[in-house]
């Protein structure tokens, strides 16, 4: 074998070791899909219901919207600022609330010791048992904005690329605190304190209905701490009329905030998994309730 | 089971293995209360292995060790200490390649999707142990016609009975063909015709697919029928293993009652039995007791002219609930049992979760 076949073959075992951890993963999550879009449908009201719920706050933003004056800080309008930050907070609040949820529902309906004995990752559970739900939001997110612009949502069609990069970083970071709600699951086992005050903190600090300029300056402080304050930001600066006028980070430094978050918080996330998953294994609470 | 077949490595060694569940720290139980207040030894110095085609039952009141022994094995929690291997893999070093090699069969019947079919619910676990496309549709199909389920494939497991339930958990055991089987109370819901049944079924896997299979049962008719490969575990250790005869030699040491006419013949017996010398007799009026386990064909000829004077022989034994509540209630350690040492702490139940 000459010096570069060998130099080469590491290489290659590699990307054929990276390629069939890829091909388990899709093929565990996609079975995990499976399954969450068969028991939904088994409820078909309840389903229907819960997609409709958000779609409706769509039509209640207009009617909220005119009482409300547009002003320099919502860029073009009003309606426009806030069905933005709705839909933004819809994609968003999938990845961190779902992870905890549906660990939370697999442990009382008693299937979670049977999914540990299998031979998969334990790290992959939370996001394959959330797999579903992350889709129909994003679907959901995606027929909110569809309406919104039907109704009179204004947007940039040439910066749709740009929002779709943030709304992926944004994602991710999302994610990336879903699992640190998953590993606060694994032990809590009910509720989670985590999701209930993270929940709160982004209704009122991330500048979903008003500016984060509107709010005192400690708080305004929280918020930038929040990467849905940054999702929320970075989408509306590229999207909105005027959107680079908002006060606030600009879209370069959203990205990089939403990045830099992610780059950080998701090794911890999955360290801290890793972490819950031992003490359960040591204390015999894994598969409990 | 024959020397014979244990001539190749066993699949499942356990070895010295402890587990002391201790109470949740303070900071874990702000979240969750600890369910046990002070160290709790679940499962003390255990050992045991189980070879190719072996059908092994672990028996043993609740709270005995046996769902913590199980879910050693399956990767679910970590030992205090011990090494737990199965197929030659260590549980602890490499749970998930240790899980693709056992068929786990949960004692819960919740652990099936009740809303999904029986072929739903294999191509679900089948497709999270990595089969897929025709591979799949044909060992689902296989597990279902193994477990006789066949004709409901089509069934939601809401619509099935336990029976049905309990074969479905065992086709999802079998599925991705394991060489180790570990089935947590298969037949705990199921009717004694349809539990023999499929003990049955079990048993004759066990045998033609060589596979080692640890099961746990309460149920007494299976114990019965497990003969030889009972092993018996209260407060997390292993009181006895082996076979039932063996362990009635252990624990029923019949006493050989003869009763005579009268008192005196039962006086004229002992002397003549006295005079072999290597047996233990006792006499209460015009009863006989001889100790030791003897059989009769051995004693009753010793007797000579006496023979006749006996009224009744009694050597009963005992019933196999009142066997295993012996055993489990022994203090002191049992000759050819094995001894119980003193335990580090105090064991008081299983499991905390």
């Amino acid at each position: 074998m000459s010096a570069v076949a060998a130099d080469v073959a590491p290489v290659r075992r590699r990307s054929a070791g990276l390629v069939a951890q890829a091909r388990r993963a899709w093929q565990v999550t996609s079975a995990f899909t499976w399954l969450g879009y068969t028991e939904e449908l088994a409820y078909p009201l309840n389903f229907a219901l819960k997609q409709a719920q958000p779609i409706f706050t769509v039509v209640v933003y207009y009617y909220v919207s005119l009482l409300v004056d547009s002003g320099p800080n919502v860029a073009s309008d009003y309606y426009s600022f806030v069905v933005v930050g709705a839909v933004v907070i819809r994609m968003l609040d999938s990845g961190l609330g779902s992870f905890s949820a549906t660990l939370e529902a697999t442990v009382n309906q008693g299937r979670l010791e049977s999914l540990l004995v299998e031979p998969i990752r334990w790290k992959l559970i939370p996001f394959g048992l959330a797999s579903w739900s992350i889709l129909t939001s994003a679907i959901t997110a995606v027929v909110m904005a569809g309406l919104g612009v039907l109704i009179g949502v204004d947007v940039k069609l040439d910066g749709v690329l740009t929002a779709t990069l943030i709304l992926v970083l944004g994602i991710g970071a999302s994610h990336a605190l879903g699992i640190v709600a998953a590993a606060v699951k694994l032990i809590s086992k009910r509720g989670n304190p985590f999701v209930t005050l993270y929940g709160m903190a982004v209704v009122l600090l991330c500048g979903l209905m008003f500016p984060v300029s509107s709010l005192p300056a400690p708080l305004r402080g929280a918020s930038y701490l929040l990467p849905p304050t940054y999702a929320i930001q970075g989408v509306r600066r590229t999207l909105l009329p005027g959107g680079e006028g908002l006060t606030g980070p600009s879209t370069l430094v959203s990205a990089l905030a939403l990045g830099g978050f992610c780059l950080v918080v998701y090794p911890v996330s999955l360290w801290l998994y890793g972490r819950s998953v031992d003490i359960g294994r040591r204390y015999g609470t894994l598969a409990g309730y | 089971m024959p020397d014979s077949r244990r001539a190749g490595t066993p699949l499942v060694e356990v070895d010295h293995l402890t587990k002391i569940y201790e109470p949740s720290p303070r900071w874990m139980s702000v979240m969750l209360k600890s369910s046990i207040r002070e160290p709790v030894l679940a499962v003390h110095d255990l050992s045991l292995k189980v070879w190719p085609g072996q059908l092994s039952a672990v028996v043993g009141p609740n709270g005995a060790g046996k769902s913590t022994l199980f879910r050693v094995l399956t990767g679910l929690i970590t030992p205090t200490s011990g090494r737990v291997s199965v197929a030659g893999i260590d549980v602890v070093g490499d749970a998930r390649a240790a899980r693709r090699r056992i068929g786990f069969m949960p004692a819960d019947d919740r652990s099936l999707n009740l809303r999904h079919t029986c072929w739903q619910n294999l191509w679900f676990h089948g497709r999270l142990q990595g089969m897929s496309g025709p591979e799949l549709r044909v060992a689902i199909d296989e597990a279902l016609a193994t477990v006789g389920l066949e004709h409901v494939h089509d069934r939601t497991g809401h619509a099935l009975s336990s029976g049905m339930k309990a074969r479905l958990q065992l086709a999802r055991a079998l599925l991705h063909e394991p060489s180790i089987l570990i089935l947590d109370e298969p037949t705990g819901t199921v009717d004694p015709i349809g539990a023999y049944d499929l003990l049955q079924l079990i048993q004759r896997l066990a045998a033609e697919r060589g596979l080692a299979v640890l099961l746990s049962s309460h149920r007494l008719e299976e114990i019965a029928a497990l003969e030889d490969n009972v092993i018996f575990i209260n407060r997390g250790e292993v009181v006895h293993t082996g076979s039932m005869d063996s362990l009635r030699e252990v624990m029923e040491q019949p006493i050989l009652r003869l009763r005579f006419d009268t008192e005196a013949s039962a006086r004229a017996a002992r002397a003549c039995l006295d005079a072999y010398g290597d047996l233990e007799v006792t006499i209460d009026d015009t009863e006989l007791a001889v100790a030791g386990n003897p059989s009769p064909g051995v004693v009753l000829p010793r007797l000579g002219e006496h023979l006749a004077r006996i009224e009744a022989v009694d050597r009963s034994r005992l019933p196999l609930q009142e066997l295993i509540s012996r055993l489990m209630r022994a203090e002191v350690p049992i000759a050819g049992t094995r001894r119980r040492s003193q335990p580090p702490v105090v064991a008081t139940h299983g499991s905390p979760s």
